[in-house]
């Protein structure tokens, strides 16, 4: 009996906001701390009934779970660590950069994710990608890239952009 | 359909501040993206942890918003209030002004750097009041000794200009440095 326990502890079932169950391994899921924590809350006993997790959509939750898959084994940073590995790190290791080649709003979708969830260092290679996008651009280039609309009045914009002159021819 | 429509990200501020405070991002890069729009405008000048990657003076909610350095006693007018909300990047220091002593005993202290060319550029630069003290940054080094004669680490206990002086000393990072040295004294 208790290896049968043991057994339906290592699967999990979660619901996505579209209402897809996915089911996938705990140790898996639990390099979600959200999740992490719902389960210990849950004390084990029905962890055959499905999570909700109404802020995440099957295709980005598919995407997520296949990060957590490829790091399961990483060893869970400390708060040390990780404020001193992420102040020197300004590269993204390579499976990760190949993991962020998504669309635009895939590459939101999983940053805004990862925040819900709590996948701190998912969380850390989605804003270095999207810093790595605004690296020396100008202005109106990360509105291009972004596609953002630019709100300023030309008053405003002609005061920042002599306030940025010196900033701007480098 | 709404897959038509081209996409514009909004994140919340925190993961917006997240990105900015990336080491990826230099000085320049953050103050190129506070031209963006208004609300990346506001991440840049209003959220303290990215002014503290600027060097600029933090932002303190019980003094109104306004970084302000206190070396005096009294309260400045409502019109340089103004003046130093409409400029992010300058401290009100309420002080004698170190250039000109026999004026009022408060002024607006602009960021070594940044705001310099908005000063400078001003058509009416000439009638304004005396409030605005603006250095070009190639003299950073005449900055980095009056902030230390003026400023002294004992009176930056407020927000105040310690982190122009790190700003001084460690950005950007320094290929030459010109000291004169007169009858034992160190001459900038």
């Amino acid at each position: 009996m208790a290896s049968a326990s043991t057994d339906a502890a290592k699967v999990i079932k979660v619901t996505t906001s579209d209402g897809i169950d996915i089911t996938v391994d705990r140790q898996v899921a639990e390099r979600s701390i959200l999740i992490k924590n719902l389960l210990e809350d849950l004390g084990g006993e029905s962890t055959d009934e499905p999570i909700p997790i109404p802020n995440v959509n099957e295709a980005v939750m598919k995407k997520v779970l296949e990060w957590c898959e490829h790091h399961k084994a990483d060893p869970p940073a400390s708060q040390d660590d990780d404020s001193d590995s992420r102040k020197k790190s300004t590269d993204i290791e390579e499976w990760d950069q190949k993991f962020m080649q998504v669309d635009q709003e895939m590459l939101f979708e999983i940053i805004l994710a990862a925040n819900y969830l709590d996948i701190k260092a998912l969380l850390d290679v989605g804003c270095k990608t999207v810093a790595n996008m605004i690296k020396g651009k100008s202005p109106d280039e990360i509105r291009k890239t972004f596609n953002i609309q630019n709100d300023f009045t030309p008053e405003e914009e002609d005061q920042i952009r002599r306030e940025n002159e010196w900033a701007e021819d480098r | 359909m709404e897959s038509a429509k081209p996409y514009a990200p909004v994140l919340p501020a925190e993961l917006m501040i997240q990105i900015f405070l990336d080491p990826v991002l230099d000085l320049y890069d953050v103050l190129r993206c506070a031209g963006v729009n208004r609300f990346w405008y506001q991440i840049a000048y209003q959220q303290n942890p990215v002014r503290r990657k600027l060097f600029l003076p933090l932002l303190d909610k019980s003094r109104n918003g306004i970084p302000t350095l206190r070396l005096a006693k009294g309260e400045p007018p409502n019109t340089i209030r103004r003046h130093a909300r409409a400029y992010p990047q300058a401290t009100l220091v309420v002080g004698p002004n170190p250039d000109t002593p026999q004026s009022a005993p408060w002024y607006l202290f602009l960021h070594p750097v940044i705001g310099q060319n908005r000063y400078s550029t001003r058509p009416d630069r000439s009638t304004e009041p005396p409030y605005f003290i603006g250095y070009q940054y190639e003299n950073r080094a005449p900055i980095y000794a009056k902030l230390c004669r003026y400023h002294p680490p004992s009176s930056s206990s407020g927000p105040g200009q310690e982190s122009w002086r790190k700003m001084c000393v460690t950005w950007p990072p320094v290929n030459k440095v010109k000291v004169k040295v007169d009858h034992g004294h160190l001459m900038y």
